[in-house]
């Protein structure tokens, strides 16, 4: 059983159902314990009196002092009473209660005292013995009496046990509410702030409580403060470092510019060399920069659903334009249209250091292939991304690290291999922030494969 | 040093918080034939930016304290002035919320300064306080179904009301509009409107769009007026009244 809410409502009422159930049997073995037969002769004993009673008030008054007595009974004591002679006639000449005729036969034929449960109570009829021998039955009907009680009607405990049940259910309900609601408020706050907002707290509800759930929402509530503030305070680190780091290189570059305006064409070589450099130091602050975000929780932009499809073209025409310098292709064929979870950017930045790596490795001429197709069989659905290059390929031992920081193969630092290394483990990072995975591996007939696996949402047959 | 132009030198507004970029960048502008002012305090910005007397603000949104956004917005709440912006490389955000305020054309610090100039000398282009490059060409008043435009006057009108639009939205309206009906390739568009090819990952473009749509409103017969086609660029939609191209003499007046 998985839910808390459920775990506590069921324990409590179960409980308190046992012990109800609990209370009714002891209660029924008591009574059976007691034995009918002790109960019946104190009704029997309680009934005589009347009886006895009664019938002195008839020997003595007639059927109108015994009339005048049975009327008395029924509004002090609510009880029908009748006295009837051995053939069942009644002295008073009222109307006996319904069975009374049948009760007395049976009294008359044992001797016994007859009880019989009706729908509205007891009745009971004893034998009394006149003046001069002659047997006479008093029956009465008692419906509500303490002296009904006596007897126990079973119906009772079942609708006693049915109101445990139904207050027990309402109670424990209640009580199970109480303690998990704030529960699951927690969670659902925990949830938002681990998605990435930041201002997600566990609110009045949870925090007003003076006992240890309220203590537990107040320090949750104080930790995501401290994790919005750490976050913040990052974000506007990276931002300042970036701000100045860039600011000495616009000012070189504009004075690049003015020499470039008022130096000799001589010098044009050296100051090329100079905004070639320039430019290479400001791609190497970027990137670090983005792993730098990547590794580290400032990065948390809201994630949308990304079309796979359009991204791969996109990064197929703009890889496209690059290839044309070298009289090569970059080709994008979709099997299907896949939609993923994240921040488009961020995977079109992934994709683009592989299609350009591809692209400056690939020999003159050929054409670099990116493939986009799902694999909805796999658990759970992936989508699958390749680039095919006709390259060199990478040394076996080296297929791993190709994806770390500053890693270059060639041990020399060789320009026209581009790049400072660091774009594949921009990639690697961006990947795995988005629940997927990245390979590389050696094609067959020469070349590399770079295959990209990112979980799919849904896919479509291109 | 060679003289550039005849007429008097075109003013700039400078306005970035970085003083001895703001020197370097005044002596380079200089040689290219502008006169530059340049500003490190936000607000005195605004302040001359809204004097009226330049032709293009060079605005850095990347300064402390006060928002560039924020300058950007107080002069675009007063004033057309053709802005450019400098931004952070690799800002995503900072370009769109530009773009969607109302600057013209953004550039990513560290720029070529080579690359500011041509930029520069686009904006002036378009808002024709440079003469066009194809001298000759008639300014003909072009109208599409309920909107109107005269680029001679550079005023558009919809549904008889007139639209404010900047440089940058009043060409790509023109273009559209006369090539109404036909799709024109997002590069085409970039070539005509920004002056430069359409780089990778540049959503110039596609925010003056935007703000186009969001300026003109709903059709009318409600439905787009600017219909985007996927990886091919945009085409303005025709319904039934269709063009109507009227030469810069005739009387305005439907037809």
């Amino acid at each position: 059983m998985r839910s808390l809410f459920l775990k506590i409502f069921l324990c409590f009422w179960l409980a308190t159902i046992l012990l109800a159930a609990e209370f009714v049997a002891f209660d029924q073995w008591n009574r059976r314990e007691h034995g009918p037969s002790h109960r019946r002769a104190v009704l029997g004993n309680i009934v005589s009196l009347y009886g006895d009673r009664a019938l002195q008030k008839w020997e003595r008054g007639g059927s109108a002092a015994l009339r005048a007595y049975c009327e008395r009974l029924g509004q002090t004591a609510e009880m029908h009473a009748v006295l009837l002679d051995e053939h069942g006639t009644d002295l008073a000449e009222q109307t006996p209660p319904a069975g009374a005729a049948e009760l007395a036969a049976r009294v008359q034929a044992t001797g016994e005292l007859q009880v019989d449960h009706t729908a509205t109570g007891l009745l009971v009829g004893t034998r009394v013995t006149g003046a001069n021998e002659q047997p006479y039955v008093f029956v009465t009907e008692i419906t509500r009496s303490p002296l009904r009680d006596v007897f126990g009607n079973p119906t009772t405990w079942m609708w006693r046990l049915l109101a445990v049940i139904v207050t027990g259910g309402i109670v424990c309900y209640g009580l199970a509410r109480y303690l998990t609601a704030p529960i699951r408020r927690l969670r659902t706050a925990a949830g938002q702030l681990a998605r990435g907002d930041l201002t997600a707290r566990a609110g009045a509800q949870a925090g007003r409580r003076r006992d240890e759930i309220g203590d537990l929402g107040r320090d949750f509530d104080f930790m995501a403060e401290r994790v919005e503030a750490l976050v913040a305070a990052e974000r506007r680190l990276l931002r300042d470092i970036s701000h100045e780091l860039r600011s000495p290189l616009a000012r070189l570059n504009v004075a690049l510019g003015l020499a470039r305006q008022n130096a000799a064409p001589a010098a044009a070589p050296a100051l090329d060399r100079i905004e070639r450099e320039a430019e290479r130091l400001n791609e190497l602050i970027g990137q670090l920069l983005t792993l730098t975000r990547l590794e580290s929780a400032a990065q948390t932009s809201d994630a949308v659903e990304v079309q796979l499809g359009e991204l791969v073209a996109e990064v197929a025409a703009d890889g496209e334009f690059e290839a044309a310098t070298r009289n090569g292709h970059v080709r994008a064929l979709c099997a299907h249209d896949c939609v993923t979870h994240g921040t488009a950017d961020l995977l079109r930045s992934a994709l683009e250091n592989v299609v350009r790596n591809a692209v400056q490795h690939t020999a003159d001429g050929t054409e670099v292939t990116v493939t986009l197709r799902a694999e909805p069989a796999a658990a759970p659905a992936t989508a699958v991304i390749e680039v095919r290059d006709h390259g060199p390929g990478v040394p076996e031992a080296a297929l791993q690290n190709i994806f770390r920081p500053f890693y270059r193969i060639a041990d020399a630092r060789d320009r026209k291999t581009g790049g400072v290394g660091l774009g594949l483990a921009i990639t690697e990072r961006a990947i795995r922030l988005h629940g997927g995975t990245v390979r590389a591996a050696n094609a067959p007939d020469g070349g590399l494969i770079v295959r990209i696996e990112l979980p799919c949402l849904r896919a479509t047959p291109a | 040093m060679p003289e550039k132009t005849n007429h008097p030198k075109t003013r700039l507004l400078l306005v970035d918080d970085d003083v001895e970029l703001c020197e370097l960048l005044t002596q380079y502008l200089g040689s290219e034939g502008f006169e530059v002012e340049a500003i490190q305090d936000a607000a005195t910005g605004v302040e001359r930016a809204l004097g009226g007397v330049f032709a293009l603000a060079v605005l850095d949104v990347m300064m402390p304290g006060i928002d560039g956004f924020e300058v950007l917005r107080r002069i675009r709440a007063r004033s057309a002035l053709p802005v450019l912006m400098l931004t952070a490389r690799g800002d995503d955000v900072d370009r769109i919320v530009g773009l969607e305020i109302g600057a013209d054309d953004y550039l990513p610090k560290p720029f070529n300064p080579r690359e500011l100039v041509a930029r520069i000398h686009a904006i002036l282009r378009r808002a024709g306080a440079h003469p066009p490059a194809d001298a000759h060409e008639p300014a003909v008043r072009v109208a599409v179904d309920d909107v109107e435009l005269d680029p001679g006057a550079r005023v558009v009108h919809c549904a008889g009301r007139p639209v404010e639009l900047t440089s940058a939205e009043f060409a790509l309206l023109e273009l559209l509009l006369r090539e109404a009906g036909r799709v024109v390739p997002r590069d085409e568009l970039s070539r005509t409107v920004l002056g430069r090819r359409l780089m990778p990952f540049d959503r110039s473009i596609d925010m003056h769009v935007s703000n186009l749509r969001r300026k003109l409103g709903p059709g009318s017969d409600q439905a787009e007026r600017i219909k985007t086609v996927r990886s091919l660029g945009y085409l303005y939609v025709v319904s039934g009244m269709g063009r109507r191209d009227a030469a810069a003499g005739d009387a305005p007046g439907p037809t």
